[in-house]
């Protein structure tokens, strides 16, 4: 253990502080549930919603504090240029990565904390509320695991969570079908996933996500016990795990039901939150993990997952947009969009594993992600809003809202535009750097990813065909009742913010891509240069050195060994 | 000196396990018995990761118990999971009177 | 007054305009007045941009934009601080800053007389339609606001000089004109609206991926540019375009593909023949002012497009591509003229004629007859179309606003725009039926007004280069000539009591209409006072492209097969009669 580098801090101590977010919010998750049982049990749900919500955002505010400290110089601050911690026996990341994506979830979940309590849709607020701060502890944590059993443990408790809000809506049939059916599709996708997990550790002997890769480039070519075929099993019942948990076609089919069914809020956190650490867990395990399992490709700089995912990218955002275009309801308009969405995301993804700049094909990832994230946001708290004045949520319930909300419907022109990805906002920019990444490959295979590109390009201009509907339903058709009668502020500030990121980071695109992509760097950190391991970069590192892993291999030969001999008959104690 | 049985019975078994699960989830209609089928997928995981520990050798810098570790996590998780599952089972239930998942379709699609 | 400022006006103000027009009273003159006061200034800075341009001791338009462009450059100073130089030279009309450093994208702005000259179009056209939008009554913030924003959005589209930066106002652009023909448009808006924004869309998304192409293109690496080696990874059109035409960094494989893109994507723009069945219904619906831009001037972009970006970054897949897509532009003639002459509905049949008058267009830019006969490189004959493509652009420009203009006239007064109905309109309405003499006759190429100059560079240009087409184009003009007398003769001609009592164009009209009239005449009578300032820059990109290396790799491998399928045809007396022509 490398002990002789003097520590300003306890190292423990640090570890517990460089956490204190995640462990806040899970604190504050107890506190939301028992104020709600001692104070509230009787009064008036709407009340209840409001008090508790304010409640609730205090703890994320203070949250929030907590994860700024890490961005800032302080005792407690991550040098965010080259420094790249991991924690907790190599379990958890504190680095740049965690530090930039743990403020937007957090700024996230306080946009969805405002916009939650506008809508009386459940009489569980205590529930809610305290699933949602659980929930979002979980995302917190997968966007810092840097290892297979926490990601997995991660990965669970999020969706779990998740599960529950979404049947949380009062009295409505849909909304229990939502959860049911997240449900379902949510755990066999889990089981593939586990399994796929199993297989890796078994083939690697080795959880940690570096230490995965580092075993996979020394056996290049020969895998395992059945060779490429475990290996290969392996990947595919990954990949099916992910792309459930991305909604990317085929494993789609829970999302429109979900989003559809479920309260706005519930679907919002399920379309942003969940799936902006679900995309950074699937890029770790894919370009970092899986980085190094060269399949027969021919090319040993293509990861054997590419293809794959590439196909599974180009199917996304053709089916998403294709089945987008028939859609009448807002939320399963937005459900099949973010398919296709995801499908976008995915040739970052691929990028990441053939780009000769892995690193700028994740910032591209993790800005789309941020940026999309901000919007879809915006768009479901519309979605609230109707439900609550309206009790639907149909696309033609926007109908001339350019006149009466002006500025309402202004935002939701400007989300709707990002999302298609015109210039010049945030949703173009962040596009277009997914596929500049996309191009960016290796010398042999160098337009090897134009045709994805192409495709998105042209389903880019297909889904400007539905998010216009939006727009003609707001400008272009009479007014009808009550649309928008009130504007309560829970809707005012997603939708206001939404639309400022989309503007912001459309015209200055660096200041959001170089936070992302310093966060892309150390998320990436190549095997060569193991994080963690050397006491120059990290001088609290806890991870086993090379003689304690030694050591633990004889350990495990003698408990073999030790095993074997009871098993045969005829010694003693058998 | 008899031999082990070999790694592969029982990643043969594992698969079998899992195949079984995957089967149940493709064809029962009945929520509760789809929670079974899913409980025998997670747990056909478990054998693998069992097995694989018992047999593999960890890799540099892992302690020696992490197969184990990782299947207690996983009981637990799927743990969970069914008492979330038999909570959104029951609600259905309670709205639908009727345990037949192909009933349950409110939504389009 | 530096370029940096008053380049960057020229789309800021009507920005800023359209933005300011929000907060403004709701008091519909107050509105009109200040749009149009933002329309004259902008008219007003592009003629002094014009000015700066050919006057002073040493005016822009005696170097080439390509010289100026490079001699304007970024230098980062630092790699820690970051900070970013530009080495500025005063007085050249070039603006350049870094924009996202991280992607080399720069917003750099820069004029030459091919852009200039659109410039004014763009200026002039926008101050008409402004005026021609005093009848608009319904939600009028929003629609000069729009109108405003489209402008701007024009202007930025001409002055850009980085691909990433032209492409950002390209598609700004969409979302104006959708919203101008979805609100304000006729029955059938909002089908027209869509159609019109997915197919250019469409086109925009072929246009990126061409963009992309070059800038990730890996070619010889040992290709240098002004000395400095070149490794694309650059949004500068005039920096790639020199690349292009230099080097052979990007080889004939990869232009051939990088052209395919980027003329689709401009055709839709344009339109030509598989791409454009948008217009005849955008044009259908969209009121009278907006089908006078769309006309006038975004039809243009998609011209513009053409010369600036698909022929001098890719010049040997252009030289590859070059007799498809003359045929093409033939064709378009052709079937446009056809169309045209089918039609009952004279907005319609306007549509279809701006179809027609773009199939020159391409015919010019396509002509590329760069080889004289000793396989010298001797690109005078193409000049000659390029000169007429641009020509046609300014022409066509004017004509079909005015023509647009006067179908909104009549469909002002007679509610119909059926060519069935109409007739007889001399006598109700003598100024009217002038007018629409002079402006329906220049589009129809007659000698002396502006259509026929353009005309016949085309097909000069075209007679070099295959003969049947330049027969075809020449033939064309019969049919033109057909359909513009046979509506001048079914809208003006014959007695039509029905009409009797329609009052003739009155002060704010004929206002719009005259200088649409002047420039019909003077264009046609007086074409050097555009040609003198515009064609040197045409010259710089024709000579650019005929000295490509790579054009000269893909004209020796023609000859070759050419050699292998045996001896050329005898050369005849129309070379010589085209020769004599243009030397004439």
């Amino acid at each position: 253990m490398p002990t002789t580098t003097p520590q300003p801090l306890v190292p423990l101590a640090r570890e517990w502080l460089l956490i204190a977010p995640e462990l806040w919010l899970a604190l504050w998750g107890l506190v939301v549930l028992l104020a709600d049982v001692a104070f509230f049990r009787d009064a008036p749900s709407a009340r209840r919603a409001r008090f508790l919500g304010i409640l609730a955002l205090d703890g994320t505010l203070i949250a929030l504090l907590l994860a700024l400290a890490r961005v800032v110089p302080s005792p407690l601050g991550i040098e965010l240029t080259n420094q790249d911690y991991s924690i907790f026996g190599g379990t958890l990341a504190a680095d740049p990565s965690t530090a930039w994506l743990s403020l937007a979830v957090l700024i996230l979940l306080s946009l969805l904390l405002v916009l939650s309590p506008t809508w009386d849709f459940t009489d569980h607020w205590g529930e809610f509320f305290a699933l949602v701060l659980w929930s979002t502890v979980a995302m917190l944590l997968l966007i810092a695991a840097e290892e297979l059993l926490t990601l997995f443990l991660a990965l669970e408790t999020m969706t779990l969570c998740l599960y529950v809000i979404a049947a949380l809506e009062r009295d409505r049939k849909r909304s229990s079908e939502a959860g049911l059916k997240y449900f379902v599709y949510g755990s066999v996708a889990s089981a593939f996933f586990l399994f796929g997990l199993s297989l890796i550790f078994g083939l690697t002997g080795t959880t940690r996500l570096h230490a995965v890769r580092e075993a996979l480039v020394g056996s290049a070519g020969s895998l395992g016990l059945e060779g490429n075929i475990a290996g290969s099993v392996a990947v595919l019942l990954v990949l099916v795990g992910l792309g459930f948990k991305l909604a990317a076609v085929p494993f789609h089919a829970w999302a429109p039901d979900t989003y559809e069914g479920a309260p706005a809020p519930a679907a919002s956190w399920i379309a942003t939150g969940s799936k902006l650490a679900s995309f950074v867990a699937a890029t770790k395990i894919l370009a970092v993990a899986l980085g190094g399992w060269a399949a027969q490709t021919g090319s040993p700089d293509t990861p054997g997952w590419a293809l794959p995912v590439a196909l599974i990218s180009a199917a996304s955002m053709t089916l998403g947009n294709l089945a987008a275009l028939s859609q009448r309801n807002f939320k399963r308009l937005l459900a099949y969009s973010s398919i296709a969405q995801a499908g976008y995301v995915l040739v970052g993804v691929v990028a990441a594993g053939v780009s000769r700049d892995p690193a700028r094909a994740v910032g591209a990832v993790l800005f789309y992600m941020v940026t999309y994230s901000f919007a879809t946001l915006g768009a479901f708290a519309v979605a609230a809003w109707l439900a609550r004045d309206l009790g639907t949520d149909e696309l033609d319930d926007l109908d001339g809202l350019g006149r009466r909300r002006p500025i309402m419907a202004l935002c939701l022109l400007v989300l709707m535009l990002s999302l298609i990805g015109l210039p010049p906002f945030a949703g173009f920019f962040g596009k277009l750097a997914l596929f500049m990444s996309a191009l960016e490959t290796g010398e042999s295979g160098r337009l090897s990813l134009t045709w994805l590109v192409a495709l998105g390009l042209i389903n880019s201009a297909i889904s400007a065909y539905y998010y216009v509907r939006v727009l003609r339903a707001m400008y272009l058709r009479p007014a009808r009742g009550d649309v928008g009668r009130s504007l309560p502020s829970g809707v005012f500030w997603p939708l206001t913010v939404g639309a400022a990121v989309a503007l912001f980071f459309g015209l200055i695109p660096g200041a959001l891509f170089e936070p992302m992509q310093a966060a892309a760097v150390p998320l990436l950190a190549s095997g060569e240069d193991p994080r963690g391991l050397s006491p120059e970069t990290n001088p609290f590192a806890t991870r086993p050195t090379e003689e304690d892993a030694a050591r633990a291999r004889e350990l495990r030969r003698q408990q073999i060994e030790q095993g074997r001999q009871r098993l045969q008959p005829g010694t003693p104690g058998a | 000196m008899v031999p082990d049985i070999p790694l592969a019975w029982f990643l043969l078994f594992a698969d079998a396990t899992f195949a079984v699960g995957l089967f149940g989830v493709l064809t029962r209609r009945n929520p509760i018995a789809l929670l079974m089928a899913i409980e025998i997928m997670l747990n056909a995981a478990n054998l693998n990761l069992l097995a694989f520990w018992r047999y593999g050798t960890p890799a540099v810098g892992d302690g020696p118990l992490t197969g184990v570790v990782f299947a207690v996590i996983v009981i637990t998780i799927a743990a969970a999971e069914v008492a979330v599952g038999i909570a959104l089972v029951l609600l259905c239930y309670r709205r639908w009177k009727t345990a037949d998942v192909d009933r349950y379709d409110t939504l389009s699609g | 007054m530096s370029d940096d400022l008053i380049l960057s006006l020229l789309w800021v103000v009507p920005l800023g305009g359209s933005l300011l027009i929000l907060g403004l009273p709701r008091d519909d003159r107050l509105v009109k007045s200040f749009a149009l006061g933002v329309s004259v200034l902008t008219l007003g800075l592009a003629i002094w941009v014009f000015g700066l341009y050919v006057g002073g001791a040493n005016p822009p338009a005696v170097s080439a934009l390509r010289d100026r462009a490079a001699a304007n450059r970024i230098a980062e100073a630092d790699q820690v601080g970051g900070a970013w130089q530009v080495t500025d030279v005063p007085g050249d009309l070039v603006v350049r800053h870094p924009w996202i450093p991280l992607f080399n994208i720069e917003y750099l702005l820069g004029v030459d007389g091919i852009s200039l000259s659109l410039l004014l179009l763009t200026g002039l056209i926008s101050v008409l339609a402004c005026l021609a939008s005093w009848t608009i009554d319904k939600q009028v913030k929003g629609y000069f606001s729009l109108f405003l924003l489209l402008l701007a959005s024009m202007m930025g589209v001409f002055l850009a000089l980085d691909m990433f930066l032209f492409f950002v106002f390209f598609e700004v652009m969409l979302l104006p004109m959708y919203f101008l023909i979805a609100i304000w448009g006729g029955e059938n808006r909002e089908y027209a609206a869509i159609k019109f924004l997915l197919y250019t869309l469409f086109g925009s998304a072929l246009i990126l991926v061409g963009i992309l192409v070059l800038y990730f293109w890996g070619g010889d690496a040992t290709a240098s540019v002004r000395g400095q080696p070149f490794a694309a990874h650059s949004f500068d059109m005039m920096h790639v375009a020199e690349a292009a035409s230099t080097t052979s960094f990007y080889g004939v494989p990869v232009q051939t593909v990088v052209f395919g893109l980027l003329l689709a994507g401009f055709l839709v723009k344009l339109p030509s023949f598989p791409f454009h069945t948008w217009l005849p219904d955008a044009h259908v619906q969209a009121p009278t002012p907006i089908s006078m831009i769309l006309a006038g001037v975004l039809l243009k972009i998609g011209g513009y497009g053409l010369v600036r970006l698909a022929w001098p970054l890719a010049p040997a897949g252009a030289y590859a591509w070059s007799g498809f897509v003359a045929a093409l532009g033939v064709f378009s003639i052709v079937y446009g003229a056809l169309a045209a002459m089918a039609q009952t509905d004279f907005k319609k049949l306007v549509a279809y004629s701006s179809v027609s008058h773009m199939g020159y267009v391409t015919l010019g830019m396509a002509a590329m007859g760069l080889f004289g006969r000793d396989g010298s490189i001797d690109p005078r004959y193409y000049a000659y179309g390029v000169n007429g493509a641009l020509y046609m652009m300014l022409a066509h420009g004017i004509t079909s606003a005015g023509m647009f203009f006067l179908v909104g006239v009549i469909y002002d007064r007679a509610h119909t725009r059926d060519l069935a109905k109409l007739g007889g309109l001399w006598n109700v309405m003598p100024i009217y039926g002038a007018i629409g003499l002079v402006i329906f006759f220049g589009s129809m190429g007659l000698p002396g007004l502006c259509g026929f100059i353009a005309e016949v560079f085309v097909v000069l240009s075209a007679f070099h280069f295959n003969r049947l087409l330049a027969v075809v184009a020449a033939l064309a003009v019969v049919l033109t000539a057909g359909y513009i007398l046979w509506t001048i003769q079914r809208v003006w001609l014959g007695r039509n009591d029905h009409w009797k009592g329609l009052p003739d164009m009155d002060r704010r009209e004929l206002v719009i209409a005259a200088p649409l009239v002047v420039l019909t005449v003077v264009m046609g009578i007086f074409p050097q006072a555009i040609l003198s300032w515009a064609s040197p820059s045409v010259e710089r990109m024709v000579t650019d492209v005929a000295n490509a290396p790579t054009v000269r790799a893909v004209e020796v491998a023609d000859q070759a097969v050419a050699a292998e399928q045996g001896p050329a045809a005898e050369p005849d007396g129309w070379v010589e009669l085209a020769e004599t022509a243009s030397r004439r």
